[in-house]
């Protein structure tokens, strides 16, 4: 990432000063497809925090039936494009982070665990997001937070969740993609006629 | 008449230096109204804008574009230790684009409480008056009636009408609205008339030339005046400067960034106000209640909030921090994120959506001497570090406000109710509430939201205590105003977008006198 960071660095200053909302349309509307799939999914991500994120992301969500998995729901990648979003200087702080879940050198002195988080049981993988959610240490529950808030915002805004949650979309009809915008200039301002005086309403 | 324009990041591939008689910096409500006032009285205004201008064509009622689009850090701006969830706007119109339509004037009290602490002898109710005629006018404020609030608020409605408490509806800066229910997304048919749709055009049309995708970056200051405004044009796409520099050498400059962003642009520039700058920033700290009714209720449809209740506003005379109660719409990103519970619990929770009804509990903060509220201030990187000082006074008012609402939620007809700890407490009808007081009543232990910044340049008549003086000129500076929702000395226990549209058309004669 370009910095040394201690981890007294990253407790003194808190973690992910903003931005962790998902954001995978974005990524589509700017190239008209869902990002390919390749071994390393990620762009914005290093390969450790990438596995670690999967993992988190797999627990965080949950893997009820009815609700689609993290892979139907393409997390990672809408994750990936809000990350790419985020400034350079929070990005580095998500991806170390989350790097240290995988680190075993890391695990001993911090997370408890002998292995990489990735390879524990969904059980083990449990306990270990509960002493992160719960721990008395500012830093794992504010990373706990930031994390789980971009796993879950990646899974619900995606349009495959939402029958299962009982939500039908958007209204239909409403949205105008080709609708007019007046900018100034020398084209003379529309009439708007809502600013006309009359108190109807579209019925609902 | 010289007609105005708005101007986007890509339609900006140079270095533009720019004359004019006033530099406003923000294009929400203060910020708006300003300009339009300016613009009608025949000056010549520029306005920096660091979100986008965003309109009906781009508001396709999807979390996912509006949050990150059209919101502060992509819709996830909080404080330093990730406590508090700060939703604020950050695009053409400002928090006018995104809020949920609610129209208030500010309280009475709150003005006499201005007054007598802030020495603010102008704002009194007849004072007042004409500007919130004006603004209800020009942004067709209207009373919604009842038989059109949907259920999530009917039973808000409900339940206050069972425990006796007060209730009242919220009028609504709405016309001809569909009542979608994406009031917070952005209105795709411009029913809601955020100054977007009103003020914004009614300036360009006078001569405004906005420039969007533009951040503000220093205030260039020598002696007592601002020479220089200096932006940097940003990518609409990514939201990072392409490269472009817009410079503004203006006459005077008028500060509309909001509570947060413009204590935080002073503090850039240098400009501490005697380090008073940033402090006393306050919120309105939001908990919420969840229910879950046996019926629809559908949270994500219809006007988003139609009712509300000043029961508790004002407690033992101010002895105990109030708060008021509203609903907030939920839609499945909301959802998700503001349920606490992990894997399949949580998709249990979050496959009630439709049944799932919220009350939303806004603290009324900074009446009390001892409140510091947030602090604005700069990291040693140059980012901005925001924290705030819960009291006691806080943790009480939370802990009642809970309680009221699990009150009010079954008894309007709740089968279960959901608080926002973590691990959450989940009441059953017929069960005591008790479990709510001994729950995890700190720092991340609950959620807590704000949709509402007030204060960090406080204006007042004692040069020692406010950074603003009565005439909204910043002090130490002739050439500098500020007009917008950092000016407040205290909360409002209203929802405060007419009182930031007010402060902007009270700012103007001050600015326009000065020019001259």
């Amino acid at each position: 990432m370009g910095n040394r960071w201690t981890r007294r660095d990253v407790i003194r200053r808190g973690l992910f000063g903003g931005a962790i909302l998902a954001l995978g349309a974005a990524a589509w509307r700017m190239t008209g497809e869902a990002p390919s799939v390749q071994l390393k999914e990620t762009r914005h991500l290093s390969r450790d925090a990438e596995t670690a994120f999967r993992a988190i992301a797999r627990r965080v969500v949950g893997t009820a039936k009815g609700f689609p998995s993290i892979e139907d729901a393409k997390l990672v990648a809408r994750a990936d494009v809000l990350v790419g979003r985020i400034d350079e200087h929070t990005r580095g702080e998500l991806d170390q982070v989350l790097s240290l879940f995988e680190s075993r050198l890391a695990s001993v002195a911090f997370l408890g665990p002998f292995q990489p988080f990735s390879a524990l049981s969904p059980e083990a993988q449990d306990r270990v997001l509960d002493g992160w959610e719960h721990s008395r240490f500012t830093l794992k529950r504010t990373g706990y937070a930031a994390i789980r808030s971009l796993a879950v915002a990646a899974y619900y805004s995606a349009p495959s969740t939402w029958e299962a949650v009982g939500y039908s979309g958007p209204p239909e009809g409403f949205h105008q993609a080709d609708a007019p915008v007046w900018r100034g200039g020398s084209e003379p301002r529309p009439v708007d006629d809502r600013d006309a005086n009359d108190a109807e309403s579209v019925s609902p | 008449m010289t007609v105005g324009r708005i101007f986007r990041g890509e339609d900006v591939d140079q270095d533009l230096s720019l004359t004019c008689d006033v530099c406003v910096i923000g294009s929400g409500a203060g910020g708006a109204m300003l300009a339009a006032e300016l613009t009608r009285a025949g000056l010549d205004v520029v306005m920096l804008e660091e979100g986008s201008h965003r309109t009906r064509r781009d508001f396709d009622l999807k979390e996912e574009t509006a949050y990150p689009g059209m919101y502060q850090d992509l819709g996830n701006r909080t404080t330093d230790d990730r406590s508090v969830s700060i939703l604020q706007g950050r695009t053409v119109g400002g928090g006018t684009t995104v809020n949920w339509c609610s129209s208030f004037r500010t309280p009475s009290r709150v003005l006499a409480h201005w007054r007598d602490h802030a020495g603010l002898s102008d704002f009194t109710d007849e004072k007042l008056a004409p500007h919130f005629d004006f603004i209800e006018e020009r942004l067709h404020v209207e009373a919604w009636p009842l038989e059109r609030a949907n259920r999530n608020n009917r039973l808000l409605w409900d339940g206050l009408g069972a425990l006796g408490y007060s209730r009242g509806l919220i009028r609504r800066n709405v016309h001809r609205c569909a009542n979608l229910g994406y009031c917070g997304m952005g209105c795709p048919i411009d029913a809601k008339r955020s100054a977007l749709v009103t003020l914004i055009p009614d300036a360009v049309e006078q001569g405004l030339r906005l420039y969007a995708d533009a951040r503000v970056e220093q205030l260039e200051h020598e002696g007592a005046k601002v020479r220089r405004v200096h932006a940097r044009v940003l990518d609409p796409e990514t939201g990072r400067p392409k490269g472009p520099r817009i410079t503004v050498t203006p006459k005077h400059v008028a500060l509309c960034t909001g509570a947060l962003n413009g204590p935080m642009l002073l503090l850039q520039s240098g400009l501490g106000g005697g380090g008073r700058v940033g402090r006393k920033t306050f919120l309105h700290p939001v908990i919420v209640s969840v229910a879950f009714f046996e019926e629809p209720v559908e949270p994500f449809s219809g006007a988003p909030q139609s009712v509300y209740s000043h029961h508790f506003v004002e407690r033992d005379a101010g002895k105990r921090m109030g708060f008021f109660l509203e609903v907030p719409p939920i839609h499945p990103m909301l959802a998700g994120l503001a349920v606490s519970a992990r894997g399949e619990r949580g998709q249990g929770m979050l496959a009630k959506l439709p049944g799932m009804q919220a009350i939303i509990a806004l603290t009324v903060d900074g009446f009390d001497p001892s409140e510091e509220g947030g602090t604005v201030s700069v990291r040693r990187d140059g980012r901005m570090s925001f924290d705030y000082a819960f009291t006691e006074r806080n943790w009480e008012a939370f802990r009642t406000a809970q309680r009221e609402m699990a009150k009010l939620q079954f008894a309007a007809g709740a089968q279960q109710v959901v608080s926002l700890h973590s691990p959450p407490v989940v009441l059953s009808k017929g069960d005591a509430l008790d479990p709510l007081d001994g729950a995890s009543w700190e720092r991340l232990g609950v959620r807590i939201l704000t949709a509402h910044q007030m204060g960090g340049c406080g204006m007042g008549s004692d040069a020692k205590t406010s950074v603003v003086d009565p005439t909204f000129r910043y002090r130490g500076l002739d050439n500098l105003f500020v007009a917008d929702g950092s000016l407040m000395p205290t909360s409002l226990g209203v929802n405060p977008m007419e009182t930031i549209l007010a402060l902007g058309r009270m700012a103007a004669p001050h600015v326009k006198n000065a020019v001259a």
